[in-house]
């Protein structure tokens, strides 16, 4: 284990030698593959937010779209959420992996097509998938709705992807590893295990009777706690001591966090199957290791706010700064209540309520994506050695986003509280208790147009950034447009 | 940290260690659940589902209805599930044993059908009350915020002797409208959903043993 912390690499004698390559120089040799797959999935999330505006007006105006077969609101739903994941979150985090990973190692990205296709097959197989959805070939679990013929095109993709990752984590220049490289190895080779799992035993030779609701729980939250959160992690780990400019504080910590983290958020996902028709041990150790999830984020929470004391007027200087915030904040807000409310007090009331699309809207939405942008925001200028072309653009969307997700995880959140408390008493109907959700469910429709707004906005920005750095020279100024400050460079001699 | 393979086996690990604990374990204590066979009368429970109700399992999938409904009755004394008349007892594992995918779902936009094959409807039979609502929730439940499933019924027009299957509309002179194979699938698949057979299990966990308890326990 080692106890050195990323920024205090200017010793002679020290394993952060570089050999000399110049950070603009391994940024380039991923700028490609990055830019392929931090657009497409530009799109998907563009598809998916109208896609969830339409699922979320359908939910309070019924006569909105109906009566048509490929239309109705269990197919909306449903390629919704897999293009959000599956495109959106599955892309990015490719993308945002890779620049990560080449930066960590200081080594440059080995140069190939695979990746690139790789990245072609797997938004083939989302389209064919998403269309299958509409067609009627969806599957019953949450996540695991694509259809079997676009499984294997997207497992294909995935593994030529995922050999890219070893191969470059093993051709990394530096000895020492950093926490940010241990979430990233993590989410590599976590998802294609969680998913190759979950459709051999849900379709390939399906168990038997509920231990398949087991199987699904498991594998739902583990997409967002093994796939998601680890890149949002480590995007955290990377970004935010380099933009305040100071270390992360008892950054000893890192592997305690690190691995008990790995070791709790496996377990997490079938706390919600309290009172279900399983065993109760069952859900029983998942609401365990959804507390113990606590002492990985006690300590994620000293090393973020502990860089970050003291130093919040930054904050608002830096667009990547603000996302950031929004995302730690949303991050361990989402950890404390869901352990709390995994106590069967709590799922009493909320189980099978709206509250449940308000934590899984504040994890993907609130908490990965934000981090996610931030990361772009960070990431594309050094990658295209251009500034981003409208401010006002960026503000639109840090915005939109902002009150588009408070809105979603507010109305949602508050209005199926409500639904659950109303749910326990039997004397209220339960089609009063649906209708009595509306304007909470408008409050969420309305979210989802502003988040429609903030994507759009992020989007032209993305596309005028990206033709104005075909038009001026690629290699001109980004040495000088982007040097870290003087504390942070490698010493190279 | 310095050694690659280290960290791969411990990233290994853990996620095995949750997969061995919850699903392997899982598995060997109740993966492989027999039907209850009663000693007296010899029938088993749960029936295992006909073949048109599996081809309605499928309907059910396709069309994303798990996306709404349930399908897990909770116990008396937590929620009021019995109250509303979802079940008089909680569902049990060996209570999904004989079907071939499992939805029981997580967030209840509508009521849980689990048992809503035993469930009595307010007019009509029960075949005929469930077809016209899912052809148009809204002509028996004013309000209701289901999605209307009109594709899973032909209008045609009366050749003949109008259909005994055709259900209670007026749609003009000379038409009628008749359930599809897949809606009589749907039907099917719904009509198996029912906790009406007693389980040795699931003693504890019915409306009456909770009565007992309550009464028993001091004020």
């Amino acid at each position: 284990m080692t106890t050195a912390h990323s920024n205090d690499p200017t010793r002679r004698d020290s394993p952060y030698s570089t050999g000399g390559i110049a950070e603009a120089e391994i940024d380039q040799s991923t700028r490609t593959p990055v830019l392929f797959f931090f657009s497409t999935a530009l799109l998907w999330l563009l598809l998916s937010t109208l896609l969830s505006l339409v699922t979320a007006m359908k939910l309070h105006w019924p006569g909105f779209l109906d009566g048509v077969e490929f239309l109705t609101y269990g197919r909306f739903r449903a390629a919704a959420v897999n293009s959000f994941v599956y495109g959106w979150a599955g892309l990015s985090i490719i993308a945002v992996g890779f620049w990560l990973l080449a930066r960590l190692s200081q080594s440059k990205l080995p140069n190939s097509p695979v990746l690139l296709v790789a990245g072609v097959f797997w938004n083939i197989g989302l389209l064919i998938g998403i269309g299958g959805i509409f067609l009627g070939d969806l599957r019953g679990h949450f996540l695991l709705e694509l259809p079997r013929y676009s499984v294997p095109i997207l497992m294909i993709a995935y593994a030529l992807v995922g050999v890219w990752g070893v191969m470059a984590f093993y051709s990394r220049r530096l000895r020492v590893t950093f926490v940010s490289q241990w979430f990233l190895v993590g989410a590599f080779f976590w998802f294609p295990w969680i998913y190759s799992i979950a459709q051999v035993m849900l379709f390939g030779a399906p168990v038997r009777g509920t231990l398949q609701s087991v199987v699904a729980a498991w594998y739902a939250y583990n997409v967002y706690a093994l796939w998601l959160a680890p890149v949002a992690l480590a995007a955290i780990y990377y970004l935010l001591p380099k933009l305040i400019g100071r270390p992360i504080p008892h950054y000893y910590l890192a592997s305690v966090g690190f691995w008990s983290y790995a070791l709790f958020a496996g377990f997490g996902g079938v706390a919600k199957l309290s009172g279900g028709p399983v065993p109760a041990w069952i859900s029983t150790a998942g609401i365990i290791s959804l507390a113990m999830l606590l002492a990985p984020v006690a300590i994620f929470a000293v090393h973020y706010f502990g860089t970050l004391s003291g130093q919040y007027q930054k904050v608002g200087k830096s667009p990547t700064l603000r996302f950031l915030l929004v995302g730690i904040v949303a991050f361990m807000a989402a950890q404390v209540l869901m352990s709390l409310l995994a106590f069967r007090g709590f799922q009493e009331v909320v189980q099978f309520t709206h509250v449940q699309t308000a934590f899984w809207m504040l994890c993907v939405y609130g908490f990965f994506s934000m981090v996610i942008f931030a990361t772009a925001y960070f990431m594309m200028p050094r990658l295209l050695g251009t500034v981003w072309p409208s401010p006002t653009l960026v503000k639109t969307h840090f915005w939109s986003a902002l009150i588009g997700i408070g809105l979603i995880v507010g109305g949602l959140g508050l209005g199926g509280w409500i639904q659950g408390a109303r749910l326990l008493d039997p004397d209220i109907a339960f089609l009063d208790i649906a209708r009595g959700t509306l304007p909470w469910l408008v409050t969420a429709s309305f979210g989802w147009l502003i988040l429609l707004i903030g994507h759009v906005a992020l989007f032209l920005n993305f596309a005028l950034m990206a033709c104005c750095a075909c038009l001026t020279s690629p290699a001109s100024g980004r040495e000088s447009l982007f040097a870290n400050p003087p504390e942070m460079k490698v010493r190279t001699t | 940290m310095k050694n690659g393979i280290l960290l791969f086996i411990g990233v290994f690990s853990a996620v095995a260690l949750s997969w061995a604990i919850l699903i392997l374990t899982g598995f060997q204590t109740y993966g492989n659940l027999r039907p209850y066979v009663d000693d007296i009368t010899g029938d088993a429970f749960p029936t295992p589902m006909t073949g048109l109700a599996e081809r309605g399992r499928a309907v059910y999938a396709e069309l994303g209805c798990v996306s709404c409904h349930t399908q897990q009755v909770r116990r008396p004394g937590f929620g009021v599930d019995h109250q509303r008349g979802w079940g008089d007892r909680q569902s049990v594992a060996r209570d999904y044993i004989g079907q071939h995918q499992v939805y029981i779902g997580d967030i209840r936009i509508g009521p849980d059908l689990r048992n809503v094959g035993e469930r009595d409807v307010p007019e009509f039979d029960w075949a005929t009350w469930h077809h016209l609502h899912l052809y148009n929730p809204r002509m028996l439940v004013p309000g209701s915020l289901m999605p209307s499933f009109p594709y899973l019924y032909e209008k045609r027009k009366i050749v003949g002797q109008p259909s005994s299957r055709a259900l209670p509309l007026n749609v003009g002179d000379g038409y009628e409208v008749v359930p599809t194979e897949r809606a009589e699938a749907l039907l099917a698949y719904l009509r198996n959903q029912r906790l009406d057979y007693s389980l040795p299990e699931a003693e504890d966990l019915t409306v009456e043993a909770w009565e007992r308890r309550h009464e028993q326990e001091p004020e």
